[in-house]
């Protein structure tokens, strides 16, 4: 065996470790995510009809500079129709429906990863929530079938935070929220 | 000297002199003897403070009295709190099964402590939203893969870490790293700091720790100059919470096990850094959460790989070529996983 490491030659090496991983804390603060990310999420927010402890939560995220991003625009409170592509916006307009048919796309990120979701909606109802990509530091089935299911049988983005998930519940509570504000009816007179 | 002493002649005081020491020597020897004689009635009355002490100070009993410190301190964070009954099941499991092993191998020494740091390690890393089964499987996993996979009698991978890894891939466990006090407020993370230093100094892997560790971040900052990475997986993600707590954890008890890691100071250097650049690679081009892992175990391969090739040497050295350095390792007794 190797003969001890003196105690000051490891607090040397220590400090040294120390400052190479504050440089790298410094460097990676500000990264372009972030700001892309808080925009996004700010929006989203705003645009929410449902505010919930989640929302809560996020905003106080938000005001903290966490990396949240929309990657979609949804900061037109549903103006635009989707993004991605995916979405079969319904011709039909009804002032009665707070949404509009169709399959609707979000997805947002922070420091665990992606969560996007398909949030199809029939008949002015959140018909089917599908998690379509959940590529974070934890396993999906955290989050699904739970969170989709809640979110139906609901009706409501005031999903609750999954215990050991929390980041993961984040993620997947602004995806839908993304979805719906593309959803919007805005002839919505409700 | 008393007064008398000074009115005797010098050759008489010396033979009192002489005699009072003997008298002395022989007081002290009866203290000591009646002393020795107490303690062992004391120990056979109460076997245990003594032997538990004893095995505390091993770098085994170091590696469990710190890491049940952190499942305690872990625990507080109500979400991680049913992690505590993965960690009851892996422990029960990996013990039962190591000291099922050393019965059927009749080993002279039967505590399954290797088991239980094994079992400890891995209900610390699994999520507390995984079954207790899947965490008692992967906890025999573990100790399966501790006695088939050897190079001699050592064991190639880190048990907790092949088994994590396995499971990981296979069941798509959800890993967590709880034991790494990440869901604490970030106060709480010198504990960690604290806690891995103690056990990187009874180990004796100071150069292994800190190698890692410096490289690891040191790539993880240049790929952040760099803007390396994916959305999902930046390299300031990787120095922050969570995330820098599993590499915290990984590199003070995962990474020093003696058993499948180096024990001199320039093989820990290279283990270390194998270890760093594998892990930020797979991190960078994959992310996931098997990159910390990986690393390791690509380091406990190239170590494998390093011990085999030595032996081979050794084998078909002739005992005229001169002496050859090996690295000494510590034997399985030494071993914490």
């Amino acid at each position: 065996m190797a003969g001890k490491m003196g105690s000051k030659f490891v607090a040397l090496a220590t400090l040294a470790v120390g400052a190479i991983y504050a440089s790298g804390y410094a460097v990676s603060g500000e990264s372009p995510r972030a700001a892309e990310t808080t925009s996004g999420s700010v929006a989203a927010s705003n645009a929410s009809s449902n505010p919930s402890p989640g929302s809560n939560h996020a905003a106080s995220n938000v005001s903290s500079g966490a990396n949240h991003t929309a990657s979609g625009d949804a900061s037109a409170a549903g103006s635009h129709g989707t993004t991605n592509g995916a979405s079969k916006p319904s011709s039909h307009v009804d002032t009665a429906q707070r949404y509009l048919d169709g399959t609707y796309q979000g997805s947002a990120s922070n420091r665990i990863g992606t969560v996007a979701v398909a949030v199809t909606i029939h008949s002015g109802k959140i018909a089917e929530v599908q998690i379509t990509q959940c590529d974070t530091h934890y396993p999906e089935y955290d989050i699904d079938p739970v969170l989709p299911q809640y979110v139906v049988q609901h009706q409501s983005t005031q999903i609750p935070v999954v215990s050991g998930a929390t980041l993961s519940t984040e993620d997947f509570y602004y995806a839908v929220l993304q979805a719906l504000n593309q959803a919007k009816n805005p002839n919505y007179k409700g | 000297m008393s007064a008398q002493g000074d009115t005797d002649s010098p050759v008489r005081s010396t033979s009192v002199a002489i005699e009072r020491g003997a008298r002395r020597t022989d007081a002290a020897r009866d203290v000591r003897t009646r002393r020795a004689r107490d303690g062992r009635e004391s120990r056979s009355q109460h076997p245990s403070p003594g032997a538990i002490r004893r095995f505390l100070k091993t770098p085994k009993g170091t590696v469990l009295l710190v890491l049940a410190g952190l499942l305690v301190v872990g625990a507080m964070h109500g979400s991680d709190r049913p992690g505590v009954v993965n960690v009851i099941a892996a422990m029960t499991t990996a013990g039962a099964l190591d000291l099922a092993i050393g019965i059927i191998r009749r080993n002279r020494r039967l505590l399954p402590d290797g088991g239980l740091v094994t079992g400890l390690i891995v209900g610390l890393v699994l999520s507390g939203t995984v079954h207790w089964p899947v965490a008692a499987l992967t906890a025999a996993i573990a100790v399966g893969s501790k006695h088939v996979l050897k190079v001699g009698r050592k064991p190639i991978f880190n048990p907790a870490g092949f088994a994590l890894l396995l499971t990981l891939w296979a069941f798509h466990t959800g890993q967590s790293w709880w034991g790494d006090l990440a869901d604490l407020p970030p106060v709480m993370l010198p504990i960690l700091v604290v806690a891995g230093y103690a056990v990187t100094a009874r180990v004796n892997k100071f150069p292994q720790v800190l190698t890692f560790l410096g490289t690891y971040f040191l790539l993880l900052t240049l790929a952040a100059s760099l803007h390396l990475g994916n959305s999902a997986y930046t390299p300031g993600d990787a120095l922050r919470i969570p995330l820098v707590n599993a590499a915290l954890f990984m590199a003070f008890f995962m990474l020093t096990d003696p058993p499948t890691s180096p024990g001199t100071y320039g093989d820990q250097v290279t283990f270390s850094v194998v270890a760093a650049v594998i892990s930020v690679g797979v991190y960078l081009a994959v992310g996931g959460l098997a990159y910390l892992l990986i690393g390791l175990l690509a380091a406990n391969t190239w170590q494998a790989v390093r011990a085999a090739r030595a032996k081979r040497r050794q084998t078909g050295h002739r005992p005229n070529d001169g002496p050859r350095t090996f690295a000494v390792q510590p034997t399985g007794d030494d071993a914490f996983v």
